[in-house]
């Protein structure tokens, strides 16, 4: 299983912010779900990815290659999806149609592209200007899926959907990952998508890696100690990733192996933790 | 970039339809006007600039570039784009205006050796101001080029009134007749030297 997307070391410092060393790989058939604060840097990775910024150092690679200015093979295996729709408000799926069947040229299905429209329900008659967050962002994927890409990049491309669409279009993502050949890179707030479909999660945070894991692994793993300020004070020699106070008083752990740390606490509540706790916990709390 | 043209005026549908009526408008004008088209043609010029203005607007509105450079596109096809559509919109401009001048013609003694003349500097002088504009509008956006273009345009115009003012000779016919000779090279110099230099202001950005 080789990697269809591949990020080593990438650097870009900018004025009060800056990305630092971020590293991953997204291996064919999978869904990695890129997780991170607002401004975290997952936009401009993701950029930095298709070559729309410049890296201070580092390396971005699609299948092997970079996105290089004038490389139109890879492009035609890429579909993007950003957070907002690309398309001009004037424009309706017809004229969508025409336009990227002309820039595809053979690569551009019509067939699939009203599939899909049809699918999410888009109205072929409309102005986008006219369409709702969610009809812009169901027009966008199925804009990025009708010329049969290999590698998906999306950014918050759930986010303002109804449950039902996100639904549909995780399972869109879903199939689309079926073989080796095929890889997406999602980037999102909403974790509960990504706790469905992702196989592996990299977590952002102020332009740094914090980890890229198997999602199985990691949420099956972790987990949150909740303890009193007395039983904190009370615990030694334990190690945990982070530490927090809650507002009542009490004090919580992150923990990477909480089925060990119950073993040797059975006195202490741990309960598993799900990715925005995991984020919570690197947001607002504190290291060892 | 047949698709980028294709999306260019299928954005701009409505607008352009506007447009066509105003020259329909024109065209009765032009009737009362005893078959003069110098208005017509300088409609052109006017109406070229401001689809490409408008054109690239909309682009900037819908973060429409940073999108196309994930699709099997250059930079090069894109600013290409533009330039193609500043050239086409000068054309329609001057064909209509050539159109007009030949029917009026038939019911006026208007020359049309006259007409075409002022037709062919209008378009000349249409591509040098898209020539001027797009690199600007690609340098420093739509907003702020909005203004540059009142005092890059303006400038020339307060120029003549300042040395008109100070006695200065206007030039004689063979001087225009260079100038008029001059005109359709220097535009079309112009035009490409403008596009390289687009080319290579939006290479260097990022998106």
């Amino acid at each position: 299983m080789s990697n269809l997307i591949e990020v080593s070391n990438l650097c870009r410092q900018y004025p009060g912010f800056a990305l630092r060393n971020v590293s991953f790989a997204v291996p064919g058939g999978t869904i990695m779900g890129f997780v991170g604060e607002n401004g975290a840097g997952k936009t401009t990775t993701l950029k930095a990815i298709l070559g729309l910024i410049r890296p201070d150092s580092g390396d971005c690679r699609i299948l092997g290659q970079t996105m290089a200015e004038g490389d139109k093979a890879l492009r035609r295996k890429v579909g993007v999806v950003f957070d907002e729709t690309c398309f001009h408000e004037n424009l309706t799926t017809g004229y969508i149609d025409g336009m990227l069947r002309r820039i595809y040229g053979a690569d551009w299905d019509s067939a699939a592209f009203a599939a899909l429209c049809q699918k999410f329900a888009l109205p072929d008659k409309k102005e986008i200007k006219a369409y709702s967050r969610g009809m812009k962002m169901k027009l966008s994927i199925a804009a990025a899926l009708a010329h049969h890409p290999q590698v998906l990049l999306l950014d918050e491309a759930t986010s303002g959907l109804d449950p039902v669409v996100r639904d549909e279009i995780l399972d869109a993502f879903y199939e689309f990952v079926c073989d080796d050949e095929h890889a997406v890179l999602l980037s999102s707030h909403l974790t509960t998508d990504l706790e469905r479909v992702a196989d592996y999660i990299t977590y952002l945070h102020g332009g740094e890696i914090v980890f890229t894991e198997n999602k199985d692994e990691l949420l099956e793993h972790s987990g949150i100690a909740r303890l009193t300020s007395a039983q904190f004070a009370a615990l030694t020699g334990e190690q945990y990733l982070r530490r927090r106070q809650t507002p009542q008083g009490g004090t919580e752990l992150l923990l990477n192996d909480r089925a060990a740390f119950a073993r040797r606490h059975p006195e202490f509540v741990v309960d598993p933790a799900a990715i925005d706790d995991i984020m919570l916990f690197y947001a607002k709390g504190e290291a060892q | 970039m047949k698709g980028l043209i294709y999306k260019d005026l299928a954005n701009l549908r409505k607008y352009i339809r506007q447009l066509l009526i105003i020259f329909g408008l024109f065209a009765v004008l032009f009737g009362i006007m005893q078959g003069n088209t110098f208005f017509v043609s300088a409609y052109g010029l006017m109406v070229s600039m401001m689809i490409v203005l408008s054109s690239v607007s909309y682009d900037e509105r819908a973060h429409w570039d940073g999108y196309a450079l994930t699709l099997p596109l250059e930079v090069k096809t894109l600013v290409g784009s533009k330039y193609l559509l500043g050239l086409l919109a000068a054309a329609a401009g001057a064909v209509f205006a050539l159109l007009l001048g030949g029917v009026g013609t038939l019911f006026f003694p208007a020359s049309f050796g006259e007409s075409a003349l002022a037709t062919g500097v209008c378009f000349c002088v249409a591509l040098i101001m898209i020539a001027v504009l797009l690199p600007l509008i690609y340098k420093f956006g739509t907003e702020k080029s909005r203004y540059l273009m009142m005092v890059i345009f303006l400038g020339p115009t307060l120029a003549i009134i300042i040395a008109n003012q100070l006695g200065a000779k206007m030039p004689d016919e063979s001087a225009l007749g260079i100038v008029l000779i001059a005109l359709p090279f220097a535009a079309a110099a112009l035009y490409a030297g403008s596009y390289f230099l687009a080319v290579n202001i939006c290479g260097k950005k990022e998106y």
